[in-house]
């Protein structure tokens, strides 16, 4: 990763330094000089093959390290942000770690949508984009059902594709997954007025930019202590590198599908429809009660994207499903120190309890 | 006559910006959570929506009356291209589902084959008996014949 440029105005800067409200303010200038012109680590770097493709869709697979056949792990993140964030570099990936630990891992890169893919409403996204991808991971592992893993709202989508068709799944892992909106925190209190059909169009996509000061609302100061820590970790290359990588996936957003940002919005954040259970379809109502397969729900205490009252919810429909609420945030729970040291750990063990022996092939 | 204590100023501008950070993030909870500007900002984004798709819409009857492919034209191929796909993992599916079935049938085939030889060798062991009991029996009445004779 190439440094910083050098800073044109860091002999004037630092003429504040010594006054202290001004050498916060120069600090944040400083900030945004190595925000801006520091190059952005590579990320997505453990090797992988893609075993399928559909769309934008890619199911890209890392072999297990190992002698023993473990069945799939399917890992589903969300999808207005890049699947590179369970691979963001070497030490701090979630692919690597299960791959390490003899779990054949298969990822579901939703890719970046574009104009034609903007009437894919969520019963294509379930049923046609990811029972598709399940199915041919299971078919690529030689193994009649895998084991799913949802992130942020890959996880609310995992889930509602166990309600509606569980046959090829073992077990279903969701980890900081939103189910009851009602208590989704400020997102849903910028979406639960929102005059969907006027505001976004089920034939186009909602584009980056207007998701992107969504986003920024979710934290407004967070905008300006950002470059704060920017600018306190650009001391320590490797500190600055680990910034700049989290950045570079920040900034990365995607644009969505409009019909399913439309029918989203309103099923989920404005309506409760799973909690409620009102959400249908294609005709099926997406009961997540009816879930009997073995569930593990992951929270985080500081998440102010999925709150873990609105994760941990999910408890009143499925009495059976074991909760964990771990000491981190939403992003840091996969690529902060917690994930070496506590959640991967958590995962493999709970992905061996559920599956305890090899099944034979289908 | 006491002097009056000078203020610091290095220090003063500290405490004024963390104040400052301080009410900025009050008023951000505040602005946030009014209905006003909830409201205000869904229409914002509606306006948009609705000036860009109106963009839009000009930009293609520009385009049409150049006699050129609006970019509703070049969708519409794109979407054609999708749908064979779709169409196509559908047959995959559906040779995969076969696959399987062949799968299993070639496998009950199998078992069935592997049964047929056992009865097979079975009926034949038990065939084998009976031709030696059958020429025990006609031995011994060819020389019951003999005895007679």
């Amino acid at each position: 990763m190439s440094g910083p440029a050098p800073d044109p105005l860091k002999a004037f800067g630092q003429s504040w330094l010594p006054i202290d409200g001004l050498s916060q303010i120069e600090r944040v200038r400083r900030g945004v000089h190595i925000h801006s012109t520091t190059a952005r680590p590579p990320v997505g770097q453990t090797p992988f093959q893609v075993v399928h493709q559909q769309d934008k869709l890619q199911l890209k697979f890392y072999p297990a390290q190992g002698e023993e056949r473990r069945p799939p792990v399917v890992l589903v993140p969300s999808m207005i942000n890049r699947a590179y964030i369970l691979d963001l570099e070497p030490g701090r990936s979630l692919v690597q770690a299960l791959s390490e630990l003899g779990h054949p891992v298969y990822l579901v890169d939703w890719g970046i949508p574009q104009a034609e893919d903007a009437q894919e409403d969520v019963a294509y996204v379930l049923l046609e984009l990811l029972q598709r991808s399940i199915d041919r991971a299971c078919r690529h592992a030689g193994h009649p059902k895998a084991l799913l893993m949802g992130y942020c709202m890959g996880g609310t989508l995992a889930a509602m594709l166990t309600a509606l068709r569980p046959q090829r799944i073992a077990g279903l892992c969701v980890l900081n997954a939103p189910f009851d909106f009602e208590k989704a925190g400020r997102f849903r209190e910028l979406v639960a007025h929102l005059d969907v059909q006027r505001s976004i169009s089920s034939d186009g996509l909602v584009p980056v930019e207007v998701m992107k000061p969504a986003f920024k609302l979710l934290d407004p100061m967070g905008n300006w202590s950002k470059f704060l820590a920017i600018e306190e970790a650009s001391h320590d290359p490797e500190r600055l590198r680990r910034v700049m990588i989290r950045e570079r996936w920040l900034e990365d957003n995607v644009p969505l599908p409009g019909a399913f940002a439309q029918e989203f919005i309103e099923q989920a954040y404005q309506n409760n429809g799973l909690m409620r259970g009102t959400w249908q379809i294609r005709g099926e109502s997406i009961d997540l009660s009816s879930i009997e397969l073995p569930v593990l729900v992951c929270s985080s205490e500081r998440d102010f994207i999925a709150p873990a009252p609105s994760v941990e919810a999910i408890e009143s429909l499925i009495p059976h499903a074991r909760i964990e609420r771990l000491k981190t945030g939403h992003i840091g729970v996969v690529v902060g120190g917690f994930g070496p040291k506590v959640f991967y750990p958590l995962l493999d063990q709970w992905f061996r309890e559920t599956c305890p022996s090899p099944e034979p092939r289908p | 006559m006491s002097q009056a204590q000078q203020p610091d100023f290095t220090k003063l501008s500290g405490q004024m910006y963390e104040l400052w950070e301080k009410s900025s993030s009050a008023w951000w909870d505040e602005v946030l959570e009014s209905p006003a500007f909830l409201k205000s900002m869904g229409e914002n984004l509606a306006n948009n929506a609705e000036a860009r798709s109106a963009y839009q819409a000009k930009v293609n009857q520009g385009l049409e009356q150049l006699h050129l492919p609006t970019r509703e034209d070049l969708l519409r191929i794109a979407r054609i291209a999708s749908l064979l796909e779709d169409r196509q993992l559908k047959l995959e599916d559906e040779i995969l589902g076969l696959r399987d079935q062949l799968a299993r049938s070639e496998k009950d085939a199998l078992l069935a084959r592997i049964q047929t030889a056992e009865t097979r060798l079975e009926l034949e062991a038990r065939l084998a008996q009976m031709e030696s009991k059958i020429d025990q029996l006609l031995n011994r009445s060819v020389s019951a014949t003999v005895e007679q004779d």
